[in-house]
């Protein structure tokens, strides 16, 4: 059994050195591919055009928390949900470039993280995409895309006036499904939220 | 020597950025202060005294978690590009200064509404609310306290009968009023 002390010789130093350099550099790399939700909307939400609703983990805790009277079982469900999420993020545009190129970074997101799409519905001249990151267990999704646009040959004819709006909303955390429906009703989401229970009886 | 004039010159400028004291919370509400077109509103909770006297001991702990409300105002619709100038101030030194943001809203650039708040969710020591509106002015609401429990605010109001509450409003209201008019 021969030991052998390597001395902490200049020529070690610079190769840990270098190891160094490289682990960091792949770390920058793996960072720099990886699109998150956040850098997606953060892009977006900075825009003079643009309406963003932001609401952290916390705040859905305190919702869950000040829920005192829990007479229902909607109620119960909103606590079950509120406890899982990890934030909430909304954009809505109604600027018509801003709205395109919005649509095609969501596309591109859910494609590059493999998202599953799991329902569009086009009604009213309107169209709704549901994309999900499933998670661990059966209905449970570690995040929920929902894209909500107008079809492009309807806004030509504007319906009394009323504005056409985009609106792209990501809900992250340990999400079942099916309570989605209770969230969307309690905090005054885009209605089209609860669509997603239509997916369940596909 | 353009090397070294670059060197004094930057030398200089970090030397001059890091002698301005950081603007905080705390010291935009002291500067305000200073100034007459804003105003404040001061609500210190031993205002409430007279009415939790008919409180449990429970929800005294609760009224008595909270130390301080002040609220700090600003409106002039003459004066958009200070009102702007402010946001961009405001949302900067709430962003540097520890606090956790449980909201955020704006409305493309007209509006902003912001939540933040230090310590735990439950146990709350500072809460702070930014609500902003381009041609009109913007409020800025913190809340100072020891711990507080949002949820035991809402059982203690809850529990409060209105007579109570009224009281309370009251009470608050004739105490501001009669400081702003002196």
């Amino acid at each position: 059994m021969n030991k052998v002390l390597i001395p902490l010789s200049t020529t070690n130093i610079i190769a840990m050195k270098t190891m160094k350099i490289f682990f960091g550099l792949l770390l920058v790399a793996a960072n720099m591919g990886m699109v998150n939700a956040q850098s997606l909307f953060d892009n977006y939400a900075e825009k003079d055009e643009v309406t963003s609703v932001v609401i952290s983990e916390n705040m859905f805790r305190l919702f869950a928390n000040m829920q005192l009277v829990v007479d229902d079982q909607e109620a119960q469900d909103f606590i079950d949900i509120a406890k899982n999420v990890k934030g909430l993020r909304v954009l809505t545009t109604s600027d018509e470039t801003i709205a395109n190129q919005l649509k095609r970074d969501a596309f591109a997101y859910a494609k590059e993280r493999k998202f599953i799409e799991l329902l569009v519905i086009k009604d009213k001249g309107s169209s709704v995409y549901f994309y999900v990151e499933e998670g661990r267990g059966e209905a449970r999704i570690k995040e929920l895309l929902m894209l909500v646009s107008e079809l492009s040959e309807i806004k030509e004819i504007s319906v009394n006036g009323r504005k056409f709006e985009t609106v792209l909303l990501s809900l992250t955390g340990d999400l079942d499904m099916e309570k989605i429906g209770a969230l969307a009703n309690k905090m005054n989401l885009p209605e089209e939220l609860g669509e997603i229970n239509k997916a369940k009886r596909q | 020597m353009s090397f070294l004039s670059i060197l004094g010159s930057g030398l200089l400028v970090l030397l001059v950025s890091s002698c301005e004291p950081k603007m905080t919370l705390q010291r935009y509400f002291l500067s305000a202060q200073e100034n007459p077109e804003f105003s404040l509103i001061e609500v210190p909770v031993s205002l409430l005294g007279p009415v939790s006297e008919n409180l449990n001991a429970e929800q005294q702990q609760t009224l008595a978690s909270v130390k301080k409300v002040s609220v700090l105002l600003y409106r002039n619709p003459e004066k958009v590009d200070f009102i702007a100038n402010q946001q961009v101030i405001i949302n900067e030194f709430l962003a540097s200064d520890g606090f956790e943001p449980l909201f955020f809203a704006k409305m493309k650039r007209e509006a902003q509404a912001t939540v933040m708040i230090r310590g735990d969710v439950n146990q709350i020591d500072e809460a702070v609310f930014f609500g902003y509106a381009d041609d009109q002015g913007f409020i800025l609401a913190r809340i100072l306290g020891n711990q507080m429990n949002p949820a035991a605010f809402m059982q203690l109001a809850e529990s409060l009968e209105e007579t109570n509450l009224e009281a309370l409003t009251e009470g608050v209201l004739k105490q501001v009023l009669g400081e702003t008019e002196l």
